[in-house]
């Protein structure tokens, strides 16, 4: 798994369109439309508005403007943490890119944990997953509940585990039909018999 | 007064959004929604020139946050839309060596004219790099064969389905019948095996 955020990696896109809760410090002028439910046409000092991370981004961590508060599931999670049950945590379900969100979030958070938090998380789930991507039995992905990084590690670590037990077993020297062409074929097939049973006049089906 | 929702970037990720979720390999090239972004991006950069060239006379600094998320918003649409286009490349990349060198019609449906031209393109420069790296032997390697190391130099295959007559390298000519076995040398009829014609049997 070569996951490295870079600028047309979908996952980070997809982790910078996720929205943070900011207070607004000074009267930003025509910005009102950032606030849902603000009246005027400026941002008055005070609201709590939800901001895009990619706009944060962009502006210094100290800024005058906004003051990002950091959401609070990573503080539910530092209290797991110091008691060491992290093992038992469904990260999927809190967020879907737990620790992406927090490595973006760790410069603007004031007590400098959220950090500490993430790394202490996965050295802790760490060995959990080795262990889940050895077991054999298919595990539905939705039991799991795992957040993008932990899914793409335990995808790997099964690949490697059939491979293994492939050439173990030198079951895996026959040559196989590529993965996207068998999709192609069932896809096609599909279509086909979905055709003939709906139209009268089987005509192929065009995507 | 009623407000639009003015919080830019949402269509360019939903092409992000669509291209990742779609089940087929290459959904169809979402042309409305790429023109609409572009649309977007041309409307937010016109706002942000028009009031820097207000602020260049004035020198009234307080429209600067305004300019400032404009600005980041522009950064925002270009890059979902240069991510769209380069994630359909790579997958268009795949499609050479999963396909081979012609692209099946419905799947050529769903790509644009450009795209198909990058195919091509790409093939074209594959077989020239093949050509080249095998230019010791005298003829060019295939480097989509053998992805995994052979074991021995002749398989036993079955024929999947129809598919007429095949000549090997020596002249010989086979006819692939449906669920005929034949046994073949292992070069010239792995990307059969590949494309889903043939089978390959212990």
């Amino acid at each position: 798994m070569n996951y490295f955020p870079n600028y047309y990696s979908i996952e980070d896109i997809f982790v910078t369109q996720e929205k943070v809760e900011c207070k607004v410090n000074t009267k930003l002028q025509r910005m009102g439309f950032l606030d849902a439910g603000a009246e005027g046409d400026d941002l008055e000092p005070g609201r709590t508005v939800n901001l895009p991370l990619w706009y944060i981004k962009e502006l210094k961590v100290n800024n005058a403007y906004f003051t990002v508060s950091v959401p609070d599931i990573y503080k539910n999670v530092h209290k797991a943490v110091c008691e060491a049950e992290t093992t038992h945590i469904e990260l999927g379900r809190l967020h879907p890119y737990f620790y992406e969100f927090g490595r973006y979030l760790t410069p603007y958070d004031r007590n400098h944990v959220i950090g500490r938090i993430i790394f202490e998380t996965m050295r802790q789930r760490v060995r959990h997953l080795l262990d889940i991507s050895k077991n054999d039995g298919h595990m539905a992905k939705s039991e799991l509940r795992l957040d993008n990084i932990e899914a793409k590690l335990h995808e790997a670590g099964v690949r490697t585990n059939t491979q293994y037990i492939n050439w173990l077993q030198l079951t895996g020297n026959k040559i196989v039909i590529s993965e996207l062409v068998e999709e192609h074929q069932k896809k096609r097939k599909r279509e086909l018999s979905d055709d003939e049973s709906s139209l009268p006049s089987s005509k192929r089906a065009t995507l | 007064m009623s407000r639009a929702n003015k919080l830019f970037g949402d269509k360019a990720f939903e092409l992000l959004k669509d291209l990742e979720r779609s089940s087929q390999t290459i959904p169809a090239f979402d042309d409305d929604g790429v023109r609409q972004v572009l649309e977007e991006i041309k409307a937010i950069f016109e706002e942000n020139v028009a009031q820097a060239s207000s602020y260049n006379s004035s020198g009234d600094r307080s429209l600067w946050p305004l300019l400032n998320y404009r600005h980041a918003a522009l950064q925002r649409n270009k890059r979902c839309l240069l991510a769209y286009l380069y994630e359909r490349s790579k997958r268009i990349k795949t499609l050479r060596w999963e396909f081979g060198p012609i692209i099946p019609g419905d799947i050529k449906q769903a790509l644009c004219e450009p795209e198909v031209q990058f195919f091509n393109n790409y093939s074209k420069s594959l077989a020239a790099f093949m050509c080249n790296a095998g230019c010791s032997q005298g003829q060019g390697i295939d480097l989509t064969n053998n992805l995994h190391p052979p074991k021995s130099l002749y398989i036993e295959v079955r024929c999947m389905e129809d598919y007429g007559k095949f000549e090997l390298d020596d002249g010989e000519l086979i006819h692939l019948k449906k669920n005929s076995q034949h046994y073949l040398p292992r070069a010239q009829v792995e990307s059969l095996v590949r494309q889903g014609i043939l089978q390959h049997i212990a």
